[in-house]
């Protein structure tokens, strides 16, 4: 596995909860962010549950 | 299984005797599913990892894959410039077999028989599959500058737009050239692969020029109407950064190259002559997609059912990445393309195992785009199924660009590089 960036460390395997609040913030525009508020802004609230539940599945 | 135990029973050197850890999986005679996978491209390579992945390592994978390591187009353009070198864009496929049990044959496919569902490689091998994936990249459109043909021409005039050997070379070329010379390349019509990356390698042959080469020149002849991507941001580059360096030609459509006296010839404008040229020909699906007769759009591109990848022409045939007929408003990028392939791999498990097809897919895409050694801009979107038009569309409201080019995205381009090399090929 390459090394985790400390520009991009990879999603930890956090609680959901912790993920869509995240996603949230970038899509309201609360997160400043350089584009994950464009991206966030895509993802419906649904989308962002099954996102936050995919990767707190994950075990790294 | 956790990865972890994966990674130690795989290096221990009993592969085969942990796909046994699965009922119902694969076993050791290959009662299970086989899917093949044609390229390693950004499509491929991930497609193969996340097959193996999301069916519990129960589905047959092989990639077929002529190249002995992956070498990215993303971040190319900085050893065109020379920021950075060969081994920073390379990375080896062992990953996918130790890791992910993937078969990696280093070899080139030379037929596709769908009736039949056998692969042929040039070594005489054959491949049976229950689905074919298909990433080929692109390939150039024949004899679109007839002089190119001539001996020698190919290896002198480069296109570098296939990482590898030629991104080097340009390098060389570059190099050699005297201060005082001109670095002239073209931008073929849309679409090919990478809107805005004939923009940021002029940008970054210019930044080389400024700080060893500074009476040098850098011209675009572009045969678009305009700059195809970012265009704002990258003529705003050229002006503050590049000023009297870049020059920049729209409506500049190739018709030949003189390789000998390094010139381009256009339909309508004055031939160029240069020091150093750069012809990036006109493109279209790989040739094995488009000999198997995948590429139904025009004979250039292939057209596919965006829920699962699979060709509209020929059955159990998926293919992904810039061989496709694109949606509106996606590029031919890495990124999208390793999106194509988890895509992908998600329908052809589920098709495989008698699962539902997701009816909904959703990805992004992001390209960076350096405009100095350290300084970056980006296009960002998002792309979502639309079951009334039967394709993907951006979703409104989403996705954009930088505000301005900035060293922040420059790290952040970095170690998207890092993260999508590890996510595709790791």
């Amino acid at each position: 596995m390459a090394r985790p960036s400390p520009a991009w460390p990879p999603w930890p395997a956090s609680p959901a909860a912790a993920t869509v609040a995240k996603m949230q913030a970038y899509k309201s525009g609360a997160l400043p962010a350089t584009l994950m508020h464009q991206i966030a802004k895509g993802y419906s609230d649904e989308q962002i549950q099954a996102i936050a539940a995919y990767f707190a599945a994950q075990k790294n | 299984m956790k990865r972890r135990q994966w990674i130690q029973t795989a290096s221990a050197g009993s592969v085969l005797g942990a796909l046994g850890l699965f009922s119902g999986c694969a076993t050791p005679g290959g009662a299970g599913p086989k899917v093949v996978v044609v390229g390693g491209g950004y499509g491929g390579a991930t497609a193969a990892k996340y097959v193996r992945m999301w069916s519990d390592y129960g589905i047959d994978v092989t990639l077929v894959e002529p190249n002995a390591a992956f070498v990215s187009c993303p971040i190319s353009n900085l050893v065109v410039g020379g920021s950075k070198t060969m081994a920073d864009i390379t990375t080896p496929y062992d990953n996918l077999t130790r890791r992910h049990g993937v078969k990696v044959v280093q070899d080139f496919v030379t037929q596709i028989d769908p009736d039949k569902r056998i692969v042929t490689l040039a070594s005489g091998a054959t491949l049976p599959y229950d689905r074919l994936i298909v990433s080929p990249g692109v390939d150039f459109m024949p004899g679109s500058a007839p002089g190119m043909a001539k001996p020698g021409a190919a290896e002198k005039v480069l296109h570098a737009w296939k990482a590898g050997p030629q991104t080097l070379a340009l390098r060389q070329q570059l190099q050699a050239m005297p201060d005082g010379g001109v670095f002239a390349m073209n931008v073929p019509l849309a679409p090919y692969r990478c809107p805005p990356g004939p923009y940021e390698r002029a940008c970054q042959v210019a930044h080389y020029f400024s700080q060893a080469k500074p009476k040098s020149k850098v011209l675009i002849l572009d045969e678009n109407e305009d700059v195809t991507s970012k265009g704002p941001l990258f003529k705003k580059a050229w002006a503050d950064r590049y000023k009297g360096i870049i020059e920049y030609r729209p409506r500049h459509k190739v018709i030949d190259v003189d390789a000998a006296t390094n010139t381009f010839k256009f339909d309508f404008n004055d031939d160029v002559k240069a020091s150093v040229v750069n012809y990036i020909p006109p493109m279209r699906a790989g040739d094995i997609a488009v000999k198997t007769g995948l590429a139904t759009a025009n004979q250039r591109w292939c057209e596919v059912n965006f829920l699962t990848f699979e060709s509209v022409a020929v059955k159990n045939i998926h293919v992904l990445g810039d061989s496709i007929q694109i949606a509106p408003a996606m590029p031919k990028s890495g990124h999208m393309a390793n999106q194509h392939g988890k895509t992908c791999a998600a329908a052809v498990v589920a098709l495989l195992t008698g699962k539902e097809v997701n009816p909904l897919p959703i990805y992004n895409n992001t390209c960076y785009s350096f405009v100095s050694n350290q300084d970056v801009i980006h296009v960002a979107s998002v792309h979502r199924y639309d079951a009334d038009k039967k394709t993907m569309l951006t979703v409104p409201g989403s996705g954009g660009v930088s505000a301005a080019a900035n060293a922040l995205e420059g790290q952040y381009a970095l170690a998207w590089a890092r993260n999508i090399w590890a996510d595709s090929l790791a």
